[in-house]
This record gives structure tokens, sequence and C-alpha cells, in this order.
């Protein structure tokens, strides 16, 4: 039990400190623009299409079970704002940010644990090359740039889901529903939603380059970097999403 | 000279080997061989400061390897090539060459450019837009190598660089390794199980066994070493046709 502790103790250290050190060696301009947007393409581009889909299915599902719950009420007028505020706030970026966990996270610790067990980071070494400056620091800001962007359009696409579920499944009006968003979801939602995104992005990234660069014992190790990549992503979110959602309203309400 | 001196490397509880010295100059090709498993390659990787050692000495031209700045120096002007070729696969083999070649200048040394190290290999120019995995693993070891060179290593470690090439290959490898000892004055120190190219190539030999050396010496005395192991490669030499 204490060495597990220990253990997750160094791990989260070690992530801390290499994303710190991406975020330096950026910042001093020693990583090459054009291999971050190359990543960017790779990582983020190539995720957009699954990132709407998922988006439309979770606002439209939000619609759905919220519009079971008003009617009882009889106050299905209130769909578009209580549907999008909660996608908004909560389901919205938890959920997209299981998706890139899946997605972006595990092929990004995986291609660089594979880089690891196959010499490639040893051999970089060897050419007097930084391999956090050419091959890490890239998949991190473009993971993180990536992973915000792509919160970012899944959060817009769930609103657009509810909408189009609320018109044509749930006979309530597009125009209706989008007066409500507008009524109930207020900056602090928006702002929420922002922080959660770049806080997802950036242990997202976090996690999978450090258990991707510390990848060790042949194609196996790489294997148990991608599975810790996916878990430890995942309960890093629900926790950071608890904390966030608590210090936020905290804070709002004074 | 490239010299290490009662070098200990443990990997946790297990000693890989302890209280090993060994010394390359300019010019000279030393062999290091033995069965597998025995630590040969951990030789290489402790030299250019990527494995950790426990006790002892490395030294290359004056440079104590005692911290990775030190390490750093002398990875740039002792080239490994890895055992499995470690081209980074995501990019094609002429931006492989591109990047030794930018890594060479920040280091400031005045590189080959990718011509000349293409007439040095003697490989097709139409590798160069090819990616590492298109690649047959005779052509990867040579683009590897040609990497590597880009920089103009003083010294040359190499870790198995004829095993899984075909008998022409190894050949165009061992060519290729006399030249740079003869003709650009590389010290190189070779791991290989290929006695027969070791004979063609090396000046001296060192049998590794359990992580100890357990024959040294020229090749008149290895030729006539009784040790078994040693005769066992000498054996497979024999063999592969070399004429003892």
């Amino acid at each position: 039990m204490i060495r597990c502790f220990r253990n997750a103790l160094v791990d989260g250290a070690g992530m801390v400190s290499l994303a710190a050190q991406c975020l330096r060696l950026t910042a001093t301009g020693r990583v090459k623009p054009s291999l971050v947007a190359e990543q960017i393409f790779i990582i983020g581009v190539r995720s957009v299409g699954v990132t709407i889909l998922m988006g439309l299915f979770v606002g439209a599902t939000m619609a759905i079970q919220i519009e079971v719950q008003l009617r009882d009420f009889g106050a299905t007028s209130f769909l578009g704002g209580l549907a999008s505020s909660v996608s908004l706030r909560n389901v919205g970026p938890v959920l997209i940010g299981f998706l890139l966990a899946g997605k972006v996270g595990a092929y990004m610790s995986a291609e660089i644990g594979a880089m690891r067990v196959s010499d490639q980071i040893d051999a970089l070494r060897c050419l007097g090359v930084d391999p956090i400056g050419y091959l890490v620091a890239p998949r991190f800001m473009a993971s993180l740039v990536s992973s915000v962007v792509l919160l970012m359009i899944g959060l817009v696409m769930t609103v657009l889901g509810g909408m189009l579920m609320a018109d044509i499944g749930l006979n309530v009006n597009y125009l209706s529903y989008i007066q409500r968003v507008q009524d109930l979801v207020s900056v602090s939602t928006l702002c929420l939603s922002v922080l959660k995104s770049l806080t997802f992005g950036a242990i997202l990234s976090a996690i999978a380059c450090y258990r991707g660069y510390n990848a060790t014992g042949g194609f196996k190790g790489v294997g148990r970097a991608v599975r810790q990549t996916s878990v430890e992503a995942l309960v890093m979110i629900l926790l950071m999403d608890l904390l966030l959602s608590d210090l936020w309203s905290g804070w709002v309400n004074g | 000279m490239v010299e290490f001196e009662g070098l200990k490397v443990q990997f946790g509880d297990k000693i890989i080997f302890e209280n090993l010295s060994l010394r390359l100059k300019a010019s000279e090709s030393v062999i290091i061989m033995g069965p597998s498993g025995t630590g040969k390659s951990v030789c290489l990787r402790a030299i250019v400061g990527l494995v950790a050692f426990q006790s002892g000495t490395i030294r290359v031209d004056e440079i104590d390897l005692e911290s990775e700045k030190d390490a750093e120096k002398i990875r740039a002007i002792c080239g490994l090539i890895f055992q499995f070729p470690a081209l980074l696969d995501s990019i094609t083999i002429q931006e492989n060459w591109e990047l030794a070649v930018a890594a060479s200048l920040m280091r400031g040394i005045k590189p080959f450019d990718i011509q000349e190290v293409l007439d040095l290999i003697a490989l097709p120019k139409a590798i160069l837009n090819q990616y590492s995995y298109e690649l047959s693993l005779g052509h990867q070891k040579m683009a590897q190598m040609a990497r590597a060179l880009i920089g103009k290593p003083k010294y040359l470690l190499l870790d198995e660089p004829t095993t899984g090439l075909d008998p022409i290959l190894t050949r165009s490898v061992n060519q290729l390794t006399r030249r740079l000892i003869a003709q650009v004055g590389c010290g190189v120190l070779t791991v290989t199980h290929d006695m027969k190219s070791a004979l063609e190539i090396g000046d001296r030999f060192y049998f590794m066994e359990k992580g100890e050396w357990i024959a040294q010496g020229n090749q008149e005395s290895i030729l006539k070493s009784q040790h078994s192991l040693v005769r066992v490669f000498m054996e497979d030499a024999k063999i592969r046709g070399w004429a003892l």
C-alpha cells in the first residue's frame, strides 16, 4: 500500500516535471512549430469527425433524458437551457475527455513507447538530439492544443445535438430551445467548460507522454504504458471534474 | 582512446559484469565476442552513457564520464550503432540523415553531406525517400550506420552489425568498417557473434562469458586459444569458410 502510494507520488511528480519541461522548451523556442503543426494534424484534425459524432450523441441523449424529467412538471420549455447547461458543465467535457483519452492518449503513449523500446529515443540522444524537445514536446503541445480545441468543438456539438433531438424527436422548437440556452447558460458555465477542457487536455497529454517515454520491457511494456495511460487519464479526468465542479460552485456562490 | 577500467554495471540486484577493463585506440578494431546475455551490448551503452555504471571509470579522449554533460561530449565523438536499426520510423531515411546533419552542426562539427554518405556506404539513392519499415533489415542497418557516420565520429561502437544480413551485405559492412579504420582513422569496437566477420575486421579480441573476459589477445593468440568457448566460435567461422 505504502509502495503504491510512493509510486503514485513519483509518477505524479514525473508527469508534472515532464509537462513543465515541454512547456519550458516550447516557451524558449526550442520546439519547432512545424513539428507541433504536424502533430496537431495527426492527433487533432483526424479526431474532429469522431468528436463531432460523440458531441451530437451526448447532446441528443441529454435532451431525451432531461425531457422525460421536465415533462412530469410541464416544464419542457426549459429543456434547451437545462440540457445545454448540464452538457457544458459536466457530461460533455467528461465524455469527450474519455474519448480523447482512448484515442489521442493511447495513440501518443503507444507511439512514444514504441520509440523508447526500439532504441529510437536512445539513438536520438546519441546523435545529440534532445528527445524531449524533438519527440515529446511537439506531441505534448499538439495534444494539449488539440484536446482543448476538440473539447470545445465537442461541446458546441452537444448543444447542437440536443437542439436537433429536441426539434425532431421531442416537439420542442429549436428557436425556443436556443432561447432557453441563452437564458440558462451563463458566462460562468462557459468559463467552467473552458477550464475543464484545458485541465483535461493538460492531464491527458502529461500522462500519455510520461507513460510512453518511460515504457520499459519491450513491446509488452508499450501495452502496459497504453493501459496505464487510459486508466489513469479516466480516473484523473473524473477526479479533476469533481474538484473543479466543487471549487467552481463554491467560488461562484460566494 | 576509449578505455574503461574496473567497470561494474548492475541492474537491480543483478550484476551484469564487474571489474571489466578494455582499451580501444584510434585506427584500431577491437572485437567483443561471447554468448548472448553476457553484457557485451551493455559495455557499448555504458561507454556513451546510456547505461549507468556503479563503479570503475570510463574515459574517452581525456573525457571522464561522470555526468550527462560528459556523456553528451562522448556521444559527439563516439557513434553507436544499435543491434536493431533505431531509425526514426515516422520520417524518411533522408529526414533521418538530415536530422543527424543538423545535430552535428549544433555540436560544431562539419558533417558529411547526404551525397558523401551515400557514396561512402554505397546504398541506392532510392532509399532516401523511403521509411525505415519499407527497407530490408540489411538496408536499415546500413542506413543506421550512415546516420551515425554523418557526424564523423572518431570511434564507432557497433552492436552486432552483421547479424541477420546476407553474405553480400555482410561483406559490404566489413569492407566499410575496414575502410573507416584505414582511411578515416576510426577506432571501431564491435560486439558480434559472427566469428568470420570478426576475424576479417578485428585487430584485438575479447571473449566474454558471465560478465568476465575469459580470453583476449590479437588474432594470432585467439586462433591458438584452446578455451572451449573460443573454439566453439572458431568452429562456426571454419564452417563458414574461414581458413584456420
